[in-house]
């Protein structure tokens, strides 16, 4: 098939095939059903989705929630960010910090999120559970990032006695910045995907998973159907513009030219 | 310089005990040795890569790796500037092997002989006291590797540098060095001085089979 299509033309074509055979799964089921309270039809949930676009409720709690999944991952960002910078510059941070980041890993997000509703509220329980997972999943990314830097360089920089503000700006910090690029879209999607879970839960207010909440109150599923379209899209966007990002930083490392 | 009294061992395996070895100023010493004697061990105790016991030479080095070791997000230039910040001899070094105007490529873009002679300019234009090489033309075919190993002497007695370089290729050894030792078991088990005519060792032949006995003893 290679001979017919460029690689980029093929990925395309796949990824097009995925989504018309996932489009073909909702209609069969549909059909299969017949019932619009377990499956709804594909024409009512497009027509909810474009409705909801009209409601000004659906615009705030569609900008709470991805201001919350934002706030939520720069603070895992950061936490993570300054962690691995200890564990990999100072000796026993990361003995030290490894028991903690399988307790964070391996903790029942469902169980923290009847604790975090006991004590803190309705807003900040989502953030918190948000942050608590993706906390220790950034910090695992980047501690192997900075691991992972060539070590054959390592020893060259030692050897020719580079300094270590040339050592971070120009070897670790660009190397680390490849794995960022190509991880964070993938990250901040998952923290949606928490979020809303979390949201639901918490029945919080002016959210996306609140409003999925009162349309399965009110068993309205046309419009539980298209908000869960709408943050699928919302993860496939941060997705692509990050994917974009990561090239943009490629072509900034090794030129043009070299970008791939 | 000199290194009197090297020892290193990792763990219960004793790689050099009270090892004693001189290095002639100016000049090429080619370490020849089998797989796992001990010849990258020897350049990582003098570059103070590893740690060991003994008097080694506290010496700056300059150190060619068997891969270049360059960093792929910095041009040439970027990779020869960390260690020389003086524009014009980063550009007569990379003239002299031959990657003159190829100073904003990036290391990507370079074949593997081309990266070599980068590590290779790197070399001289640190300054060091002396400049170690670990087998750094291992990875190239004849051809290449005749060419940039005259293109290391040349450059080398220009310079009158230092030079320790190790490797198992004999060849290799007796093109380059103004002196040969073999080590095994961490001790040097055959050292002769090369006299050379017109570039060419005299007796070569000779020394090839003094070399390749020691070798397999």
């Amino acid at each position: 098939m290679k001979k017919f299509f460029s690689a980029r033309k093929l990925n395309i074509i796949l990824s097009v095939s995925a989504i018309v055979l996932m489009w073909l799964v909702w209609i069969i089921s549909y059909y299969s059903v017949k019932n619009d309270y377990i499956i709804p039809s594909f024409s009512a949930t497009v027509k909810s989705f474009f409705l909801c676009f009209a409601e000004s409720g659906f615009w705030i709690a569609f900008c709470m929630t991805m201001l919350r999944t934002f706030a939520a991952f720069a603070v895992s960002f950061a936490s993570a960010a300054l962690l691995a910078a200890l564990s990999v510059s100072v000796n026993g941070v990361s003995a030290f910090l490894k028991p903690i980041m399988v307790f964070l890993r391996t903790v029942p997000t469902l169980a923290v999120i009847l604790v975090l509703l006991v004590w803190t509220n309705r807003e900040a329980a989502p953030v918190a559970v948000t942050f608590l997972v993706l906390f220790p999943m950034i910090y695992s990314q980047l501690t192997a990032a900075a691991d992972g830097v060539d070590k054959k360089l390592l020893q060259m920089v030692k050897v020719y006695g580079i300094k270590r503000s040339d050592v971070i700006r120009k070897i670790y910090l660009p190397q680390i910045s490849v794995s960022i690029f190509s991880q964070t879209g993938a990250n901040i999607s998952l923290g949606l995907k928490i979020m809303i879970s979390a949201e639901v839960l918490s029945l919080t207010y002016r959210s996306l998973g609140g409003l999925m909440q009162s349309a399965r109150g009110y068993l309205e599923m046309p419009r539980l159907a298209a908000l869960t379209l709408v943050a699928v899209l919302a993860g496939l966007l941060i997705d692509a513009a990050f994917s974009q990002l990561k090239r943009i930083n490629a072509k900034w490392l090794y030129g043009e030219k070299n970008a791939h | 310089m000199r290194i009197k009294g090297l020892t290193k061992k990792y763990g219960n395996l004793t790689v050099y005990e009270n090892f004693d070895m001189d290095l002639q100023d100016g000049k090429i010493t080619c370490v020849l040795g089998g797989s796992g004697s001990g010849k990258t061990t020897l350049l990582n105790c003098i570059a103070k890569l590893t740690d060991c016991s003994g008097d080694l030479p506290q010496v700056n080095c300059a150190y060619v790796f068997q891969t270049p070791c360059l960093i792929p997000n910095l041009t040439l230039r970027g990779n020869l500037k960390l260690v020389c910040g003086d524009d014009g001899a980063i550009d007569g070094m990379l003239e002299k092997v031959s990657l003159s105007g190829m100073g904003d490529r990036y290391p990507v873009s370079l074949s593997g002989g081309q990266a070599q002679r980068v590590g290779i300019a790197r070399a001289f234009l640190f300054g060091g006291d002396i400049i170690l090489m670990d087998e750094p033309f291992n990875s190239l075919d004849l051809k290449l590797k005749t060419e940039i190993s005259s293109l290391f002497a040349d450059i080398q007695k220009e310079y009158n540098r230092t030079a320790l370089v190790v490797t198992h290729d004999v060849d290799e050894a007796l093109a380059l060095a103004d002196r040969i030792a073999v080590i095994s078991g961490g001790k040097i088990v055959y050292d002769a001085e090369t006299q050379r005519c017109g570039g060419e060792i005299t007796d070569k032949d000779k020394i090839r089979r003094e070399l390749v006995s020691a070798l397999l003893a």
